[in-house]
């Protein structure tokens, strides 16, 4: 039986439940839905579920302002009210933010293209700003940029260097560095929040000392298709490198899917979703 | 001072959250707006602990109290336990990570003999000194409920009272005097002696125990006249009427029960000579099907579960199942929520059951045979003909099972090969039966499991006097029933290992908490998780102690010796114990309590089921 209506909705994971599994954290919703008087539609035969589908899973640690999630209902219902209603019964660190009905048949988890991630690390000895900026450069500079790849039996090697998009770095006090830019991930509109601006090639802070860590701000392929792990990266960068990078914290400040033409759009982009 | 844990440390154990609380319904409290904080500790990991359901029902129940904050605390697992002691975490609570020894009042539960270790382990963590004469005016009150609290002696050196019986009403009794002695200033002693004469507390530090030169018990004798010589156990008499929490706390993370569990009724009639459960929770006293369809509907609403069980020790003699589950699914259906039916006893009204619920998926049914033979079956009073489980077998697989499992004891009292040949001749039967009822349908083989666990005689049983076989005579008899068993039928069996320190602890009197203490310094914890329980450890410990561990699990006992737990009433009388002792050896049933009211001991209470339904 066809559902009337597919709702997609936009919302933040934060620190209370960044340690629960995505199998979890699925359970969490239909728990949470279960709740709500919304009429959400099911699967049929002899083990019913609920159409949910769920985007890019979160990995266990992380934070985010921009997971997705489908949900499909039997009933008309107003995206505000559904937004509220759901809220009302997510546990706290959680919370819808967006809510819009679906108009493109491809659900969520299928369509993710890219990933945009705000990585704090930590850079051992390094002491000034230039040092970890020209380290990021020629790292991203290479024309292959090799990475350590844990599979079930062995370690491949492969070439990360497609998958990376735009990597911009944040240094010293409050200064961007953009460092690669493809062009290929004009956000649309309402995309999410996006941390920081871009100020394009500024050196004035190089010379600076490094007070604390550091932040990078990477936009990677993601998706069923291929998807490069924001650890991967780092590793690989510690390692060719040969600074010591800790991540300390990684928060998923965007998800993409593609657009007509292959560009990367926001999930909630007018061509996708009814916009008010 | 709440206690931060680092985020390198959650991210390197497994399942972090099983320390990061902030689960739906978790109770929120200011702590600064209450009289009383209150520690409910499992002594096992998350998983296990949450799918307790009377931890539920008393954390609900005590947060409704608005002077106190009920916390839960669980124990870590082993790489959790390690990075706390290297980075001098102590053991903390889920909902406001107190660490805790800031508790008025730790509470553990009782569930199994082998989680001892645990609750000192905790303990340790939390900063409490593990003796109760070691604590002072700066230490929480450690107390300790729960199931094992009828022989509560292998832990009288470290709780410091405990609560016997059903603890809705008691505990909250207790608190109420903690109150009055809190406001009042006094020494330490005084709460004990405070509580010392609420029905049901025991307060171990106020009775002295005597020694035979034999080793068994001489006297147990409270050291003033003020204290209760015999402490009977508490029960909640109006069942129906009694707190039941209208919705409860839903984990995050998958746990071994993840469903509502409505308790249906409590105690059972039965009188399975073996059962410690059967005797203790008696009298059967039930909750009505109206008041159980409500609860049903309120739970559901309040946290989006999509199953629901039924709980109780013999679900099929719940006096008007039929109707409750019709009432369940009648109000569960448009919810899609789904009833997770319990091992029932099968037969037709069991097999419609399943097939009107649907959602069963047709995989293992279970029976519960327990013996071999009809002559052992009456020696422990499971009535169970082979006829019986024939005939439910013929039903269950006409009814589309083709997976069925089958519960046995070994070593039970009265037993011989011949019983243990008839466990494989039992097997024998249901797989020709099988075959000979194998239609052109599927032509699906029939998987049937026989597993056998090892009879631990337990207080208050009419087997509490009978000797636990060794663990040679076990094994020899595991490696005897594996060479009678066609290859076709899986078997599981137990190690009789942890068994044997099941019974030493089940029938322990005071001096076993020094093997406790021992082993327990030696490292030994978990020791029902089989990666971590360490056998020669505790033989070590044993050994150490000088205290002999077949004297308490493989000494056969007279009547006239006085028991450990002599001072702890449940309501049965010894006199009837022994009754059926004889019987059993007679090999004679005792028929149910609602045929026939065989003189127990329970009609004291004055409620349930001997005052009729």
């Amino acid at each position: 039986m066809e559902a009337l209506l597919s709702i997609r909705i936009r919302y933040s994971r934060g620190d209370e439940v960044k340690y629960i599994s995505h199998l979890d954290l699925m359970r969490t919703f239909e728990r949470a839905l279960r709740r709500t008087d919304i009429a959400v539609a099911y699967t049929g035969g002899f083990n019913p579920r609920m159409k949910l589908v769920f985007g890019l899973p979160l990995p266990v640690g992380m934070t985010s302002e921009a997971e997705y999630a489908d949900i499909d209902t039997d009933e008309e219902i107003n995206p505000e009210d559904f937004l509220e209603k759901l809220n009302s019964q997510l546990p706290s660190g959680l919370k819808v933010l967006e809510a819009a009905v679906k108009k493109d048949s491809r659900n969520i988890m299928a369509s993710i293209a890219a990933a945009q991630y705000e990585i704090t690390i930590s850079v051992g000895n390094v002491k000034t700003v230039r040092e970890i900026h020209d380290a990021i450069m020629g790292f991203i500079s290479q024309d292959k940029i090799l990475a350590e790849k844990e599979s079930k039996n062995r370690t491949a090697i492969v070439d990360i260097k497609p998958l990376i998009l735009n990597v911009s770095l944040y240094a010293g006090t409050e200064n961007t560095y953009k460092l690669r830019d493809i062009g290929n991930n004009s956000a649309g509109d309402n995309c999410g929040k996006n941390k920081g601006q871009e100020h394009g090639e500024n050196n004035s802070g190089l010379s600076e000392n490094l007070t604390g860590g550091i932040k990078l701000n990477v936009t990677v392929r993601a998706g069923n298709t291929e998807n490069l792990k924001p650890d991967l990266l780092i590793n690989a960068l510690s390692q060719w490198s040969g600074i010591n990078m800790k991540v300390l914290k990684i928060h998923r400040v965007n998800l993409y899917i593609a657009g007509e033409k292959g560009e990367l759009i926001s999930p909630m982009h007018s061509s996708v979703v009814l916009r008010r | 001072m709440p206690v931060v844990i680092d985020n390198e440390i959650l991210q390197s154990v497994e399942k972090p959250s099983r320390y990061t609380g902030n689960e739906w319904n978790m109770a929120r409290k200011d702590p600064q707006e209450v009289d009383i904080r209150f520690a409910f500790c499992f002594p096992d990991i998350y998983d296990v602990g949450m799918s307790h359901l009377g931890m539920k029902i008393l954390y609900h129940m005590l947060n409704e109290r608005k002077d106190t904050y009920c916390e839960r605390v669980f124990a870590p697992w082993v790489d959790m336990e390690q990075k706390m002691r290297e980075n001098n975490i102590p053991l903390f609570s889920l909902e406001t990570f107190e660490p805790l020894s800031n508790f008025h009042i730790v509470g553990f539960t009782l569930q199994y003999e082998m989680s001892y270790t645990n609750i000192l382990n905790m303990l340790d963590l939390g900063g409490i000194p593990l003796r109760s004469w070691e604590r002072t005016e700066h230490h929480p009150f450690v107390c300790a409920g729960g199931p094992c609290t009828v022989n509560p002696e292998p832990l009288a050196d470290f709780i410091d009272f405990f609560v016997i019986g059903e603890g809705e009403e008691v505990i909250n009794e207790v608190l109420d005097k903690f109150l009055e002695w809190k406001k009042g200033g006094h020494p330490r002693k005084t709460f004990l002696e405070m509580i010392a004469s609420i029905e049901g507390v025991y307060v171990p530090s106020f009775y002295d125990v005597k020694y035979n030169e034999d080793g068994t018990v001489q006297s147990i004798n409270p050291k003033e006249d003020r204290y209760p010589a015999r402490i009977r156990k508490r029960i909640v008499k109006e069942l129906n009427e009694s707190y039941f929490p209208e919705k409860i706390i839903v984990p995050y993370t998958s746990i071994v029960h993840d469903r509502i569990m409505l308790e249906i009724f409590r105690g059972c009639s039965r009188g399975c000579r073996f059962c410690q459960a059967g005797f203790i929770y008696r009298p059967v006293r039930e909750r009505s099907p109206e008041r159980l369809g409500n609860l049903a509907e309120d739970l559901a609403e309040s946290t989006g579960y999509d199953e629901i069980s039924m709980v109780s020790l013999s679900t099929s003699d719940y006096s008007r199942l039929g109707e409750l589950t019709e009432d369940l699914i009648r109000r569960l259906e448009d919810k899609k929520i789904s009833l997770s039916l319990p091992s029932l006893r099968v037969d037709s009204f069991s097999i419609e059951l399943m097939d009107k619920v649907k959602t069963v998926r047709k995989s293992g049914l279970t029976f519960a045979p327990e013996a071999g033979t009809q002559r052992l079956r009456n020696v422990i009073n499971k009535g169970i003909t082979e006829e019986d489980l024939v005939n439910s077998a013929r039903i269950a697989f006409m009814g589309g099972w083709n997976n069925l499992k089958f519960y046995f004891m070994i070593g039970l009292p009265t037993e011989t090969m011949e019983d243990i040949v008839g466990i494989a001749r039992l097997g024998e039967k249901i797989v020709e039966l099988y075959r000979s009822m194998q239609t052109k349908e599927k032509g699906k083989n029939l998987t049937l499991t026989i597993s056998t666990s090892s009879f631990v005689p337990k207080p208050f049983t009419p087997f509490q006097w009978e000797a636990q076989d060794t663990m040679d005579a076990l094994r020899e008899k595991q490696k005897f029933l594996k060479s009678k068993l066609r290859r076709s039928i899986t078997y599981n069996w137990h190690d009789p290992e942890v068994s044997f320190l099941e019974a030493v602890f089940a029938r322990g009197d005071r001096r076993t908490g020094e093997v406790l203490l021992r082993a327990w310094q030696k490292g030994c914890k978990f020791d029902g998780w089989g990666e971590v329980f360490n056998f020669d450890k505790w033989m070590e410990a044993f050994e150490e102690t000088g205290i002999d561990p077949a004297f308490y699990a493989n000494r056969r006992r007279e009547p006239g010796e006085v028991l450990p737990w002599d001072h702890i009433d449940v309501g049965v009388s010894k006199k009837y114990l022994i009754r059926e002792r004889e019987k059993a050896y007679r090999e004679e049933v005792t028929r149910d309590c609602l045929s026939i009211c065989s003189g127990c001991g329970v009609t004291q209470f004055g409620c349930g089921i001997c005052m009729g339904y």
